[in-house]
């Protein structure tokens, strides 16, 4: 049935939801929204939205406009030098202009209030936020019945480093070995949706009494414990709730998947580090590994950091790195180091967009089914400015999405970025962010 | 005469969630000694290192075929870190791939004679009674304390169902073994407490909690089976049997284990996960490097405090330490001929010729502290006071002028460079708390290979730390090792590793006035530290913070 046919438009119940006074505008997946613009999938499965977050540290050259003059559609529109690179793909993205992270008189702690501000919704005045990031709280609602609920990489080679947070404010790591990702996603618990034949292993039909089992003492062991212990506890149970959820997908026969297909093995452990070659190397081999997990279901959001919040990213053989450049080159100089590591994070993400864009799915492609949000967390770098800090979004969300668009958002904070990307995704919330970075307003001229 | 108020304890506390009980700072004993009054209850992560002792302690040396999350580190130490940690998705699917890993190797054909001490009836199913007696006896282990009924019940219907199901006894224990390597009960070390017959209306933990927090100090690392025999017979309750434990435990060659478990936390080892260095400028240096340079600070460390008994300040002097040969050449020093196998630790002294200032000038500390392409002294100066003095380094502002570094690039020397910072007030403030310390390291480039010259130029590394002045890193390493900071940093470092959380008001200032005094009285040695604090009672008494608070101003 086409969308047409039904009582209810999509476009209208927007509107209608925009302009009542409650703007819940967690777009629910009615079947409605399926239109019939050959976004939904071929074969008449229900649409599996997925979501990237793909970071980058120190904005873009101090100074520099990154952003075109003109807003609306890119059509016939020259990109600026800064991020020339995207020009492949401009009807594929979005670029978002003059977000800003509103510290409201809190310090601005270097390399910290801008994501925090950005993905968390507040600035904090002591160094962290008790609260979950956009992605996960993303991966909570569309990653329910997936094995994993997101995968992270850090293509710097530090864990350590990451922008997400789950609830009460518990960091994520991330894998910084690409070896070490395969095994995770495709090595011996990996469940191929294709195979011809499939046997439940009775090993791992025992192991799920384990899970049960402690599960059961719950209540027993929370019987002592203060509010902030049990908060520790309850991560914990949620933890294992999505163990056991891997272990059923284990015993469960999958429904098959036409685009996935396991990716050849043998990736070799090598030393990971910030030095540039080897970054992209593992920003590469990450991004297929990611990009295969979502085309198999093993996921359906992921994270990329390309470089840290401070990158030090760093040319072999060279003795300074992106960071101590950004803080060296004046402003009123060339500022050729800063120039160049900046081009080099727009030439990587253009070419995770054309990666993703690359997988085939349904009739479309995986970018076609995916949100992706790329973001640093700086305006620039030189004196970790808040203001205009750079954000694109790339894919389509399944149509939930416009995209090959310049909004220009006039300094509103940053936050209603992350509040679009879960509205379309359908997390249920109708306003994000504390203090000046509370939000209820959706970045409305990129949803379809 | 204690001058500790005392609520009146109320029988339900111990089941509520919210324990407000006797309000007590730090008391005054009849001898004039300050009385330590304890704090309020941690519930603690089991840190990668105490996960690792206390798998090898259990089941002897077994490879972890997983990836430790990273731990938290909070007021500088991953042990404090552990009472705000959690286990994540991501954590929790290691904990598992661990464990069943883990308890692979334990029920291997070639293995399980030596752990299980009973047959099964038959192999091929389950046997209640062999399974009962193994995992109650490990279960102990594991759990620091005995299993209750319900949980030991849990365990061998488990290895009953995974017995039957791949009719093999040995996988149901595979299975009951990795349950408990899963739970919270054994990752989540967690502080109980019970009423303090010696203080009415007071609590003190528990004798499996205090076990456990012995343990933790001591051994970093889970209780033996003495120290629980200890925990159950009553006998940790008393002062007597408190110090038997104490004694035997430093005495046990797991001491040096919870020697080098403390200082490799505290010595940051964690973030040398992220140290790399550019392969062109620095040839010598490797992750290898990275991983023996760990081993030789705590070979060294633990060569100075536990096998030779020393002072805890001669870590900052010390010549004495340990070199394979790839660590020699990774420091550029000759080997001389000794050398037949290249994974071989050597006790040497480093040539008088290369100042040095002990842990100070090992790889461990310059190459950690110091970018991949170049050195930090900002950075090694910052980790200097940090780690060593309890000094905290407030960020920088957002938005420094930085043109004053327009010529930094052009600058000859790093010392050149860096002096920048003076010439700006807004930066003055900080820097020369930090750079003047790490810039009596840059006979140590970002490697941590030494060197004599910069550009052409010889090094200058003379400076002042708070006011001593010195000339290189062993005039350095003279002045750290008399500054009274080093030694209160230490006692208070130790004492919230000791117990899992930032102390209170009133534990403050019973390290400040008291444990120090006493342990500069026993000539800095770290034993005596730790057994100082081990054996006072108040270390075992539980207070709300809040009271503790008030009652320490």
């Amino acid at each position: 049935m086409r969308a047409s046919e039904r009582l209810l438009s999509r476009r209208g119940l927007m509107r209608g939801m925009l302009q009542g006074s409650a703007v819940t505008v967690a777009l629910p997946f009615l079947d409605c929204f399926l239109d019939g613009n050959g976004v939904a999938l071929a074969d008449g499965t229900p649409r599996r939205v997925r979501f990237a977050h793909w970071f980058f540290g120190n904005g873009f050259t101090a100074g520099k406009q990154w952003w075109p003059d003109k807003t609306g559609s890119l059509k016939g529109v020259m990109l600026p030098a800064e991020i020339a690179p995207l020009e492949a793909v401009k009807d594929k993205i979005n670029i978002i202009s003059h977000l800003n992270v509103l510290p409201d008189g809190r310090p601005n702690r270097p390399h910290m209030t801008g994501w925090q501000g950005y993905w968390q919704g507040t600035v904090p005045q002591g160094p962290s936020v008790a609260a979950p990031s956009v992605d996960a709280l993303i991966s909570d609602h569309i990653g329910k019945g997936t094995r994993f609920k997101s995968l992270g990489a850090s293509c710097t080679g530090n864990p350590g480093s990451s922008v997400s947070f789950l609830e009460g404010g518990v960091a994520q790591s991330n894998e910084a070995s690409p070896a070490a990702m395969y095994t995770r996603i495709f090595g011996p618990d990996f469940t191929d949706p294709n195979a011809a034949s499939f046997t439940p292993d009775p090993k791992v039909m025992a192991k799920r009494s384990v899970l049960s089992a402690i599960k059961d003492r719950r209540t027993a062991l929370e019987q002592d414990l203060g509010v902030e212990d049990r908060r520790r506890l309850d991560q914990y149970f949620t933890s294992l709730r999505q163990l056991e959820q891997q272990v059923d997908m284990q015993l469960t026969k999958p429904e098959p998947l036409q685009a996935c297909v396991r990716p050849k093995g043998g990736i070799d452990e090598y030393a990971v580090s910030d030095q540039l070659d080897v970054s992209i190397k593992t920003h590469k081999l990450m991004g297929q590994l990611l990009a295969h997990a979502l085309l198999c279901d093993q996921t359906r959001s992921i994270r990329v950091m390309f470089t840290d919040s401070s990158p030090n990213i760093r040319v072999a053989g060279e003795s300074t790195n992106y960071h101590t450049w950004s803080h060296q080159e004046p402003m009123s100089g060339p500022q050729e180091k800063c120039k160049f590591y900046s081009m080099q994070t727009t030439i990587q993400m253009a070419e995770f967009i054309k990666m993703l864009d690359s997988f085939k799915e349904g009739d479309g492609t995986l970018l076609d089914q995916t949100l992706v949000v790329a973001n640093s967390d700086n305006g620039q770098a030189f004196t970790h400015s808040l203001v205009n800090i750079p954000a694109f979004t790339a894919g389509r969300a399944g149509g939930l999405l416009k995209t090959g668009l310049h909004v220009d958002m006039a300094g509103d904070p940053a936050t209603r970025l992350g509040l679009t990307a879960m509205q379309v995704l359908g997390v249920p919330i109708n306003k994000f962010g504390t203090s000046s970075m509370e939000t209820a307003r959706q970045v409305s001229e990129i949803v379809a | 005469m204690s001058r500790a108020l005392r609520k009146r304890y109320v029988g339900a506390l111990l089941v509520g969630a919210a324990i407000s009980v006797a309000a007590i700072g730090v008391g005054a004993a009849a001898d004039g000694a300050l009385e330590l009054n304890g704090g309020p209850l941690a519930m603690r992560r089991l840190t990668e290192d105490q996960y690792r002792n206390t798998i090898r302690d259990v089941f002897g040396e077994v490879t972890l075929g997983g990836r430790f999350e990273p731990d938290v580190r909070e007021a500088q130490l991953i042990a404090v870190g552990a009472a705000k940690a959690t286990v994540t998705p991501g954590g929790l699917e290691q904990y598992d791939r661990m464990a069943m890993g883990i308890a692979e190797q334990v029920v291997a054909p070639s293995r399980r004679d030596v752990y299980i001490s009973c047959k099964p009836v038959a192999a091929n199913g389950p046997d209640e009674a062999c399974a009962r007696a193994f995992l109650s006896r490990v279960g102990r282990l594991l759990f620091r304390r005995p299993l209750t009924e319900v949980e030991l019940a849990d365990e061998i219907r488990i290895a009953a169902d995974g017995a039957t199901q791949a009719k093999d006894f040995y996988f149901g224990i595979q299975l009951g073994v990795a349950g408990l390597l899963t739970s919270p009960e054994f990752l989540f070390v967690q502080d109980r407490a019970e009423p303090d017959p010696d203080r009415p209306g007071g609590l003190r933990l528990t004798s499996y909690s205090k076990a456990q927090r012995l343990s933790l100090l001591l051994w970093g690392s889970s209780p033996d089976s003495e120290l629980l025999r200890a925990s159950e017979t009553g006998e940790l309750a008393t002062p007597g049997g408190l110090t038997r434990q104490v004694d035997r435990m430093i005495a046990s060659p797991r001491f040096a284990a919870g020697v080098r478990a403390y200082f490799a936390d505290m010595l940051l080892f964690d973030k040398f996960r992220a140290v790399s260095k550019d392969a062109a400028l620095y040839p010598n240096y490797s992750s290898e490097v990275g991983k023996q340079a760990q081993e030789q600070a705590l070979l060294t460390v633990v060569d100075e405090l536990v096998t030779r008994n020393g002072d805890y300040r001669d870590i900052f002097t010390t010549t004495n330490t340990f070199l394979t040969p790839t660590l020699a050449s990774a420091y550029g020093v000759g080997l001389g001929a000794k050398w037949g196998d290249f994974q071989q630790w050597l006790a040497v002294k480093l040539p008088e010729s290369m100042p040095q200032a002990g842990v100070l000038t090992q790889i461990s500390f310059a190459a950690l502290h110091s970018s991949s392409g170049k050195t930090s002294p900002t950075l090694r100066g910052k980790a200097l006071r940090e780690v060593f003095l309890c000094q905290e380094i407030p960020p920088p502002p957002p938005d420094v002028d930085f043109s004053k570094f327009e010529a930094a690039g052009q600058a000859s020397s790093m010392r050149e460079a860096i002096e920048a910072h003076a010439g700006n007030p807004a930066c003055a403030g900080c820097h020369r708390l930090m750079d003047p310390l790490g810039l009596a390291l840059e006979n140590y480039d970002t490697s941590g290979a030494f060197r004599t010259v910069e550009s052409g130029k010889p090094i200058d590394a003379s400076g002042v730390l708070d006011g001593v002045a010195y000339k290189d890193a062993n005039g350095l390493g003279r002045a750290m090792r008399d500054n009274p900071r080093a030694t209160a940093c230490l006692a208070s470092k130790v004492y919230s590793y000791a117990t899992g959380r930032p102390a209170t008001n009133g534990e403050r200032q019973w390290v400040r006035d008291q444990l120090l005094k006493d342990w500069g009285g026993s000539g800095y040695k770290m034993s005596a530290l730790m057994r100082r604090i081990a054996l006072d009672p108040g270390f075992y008494r539980v207070t709300s913070d809040s009271d503790a608070k008030s009652e320490g101003k």
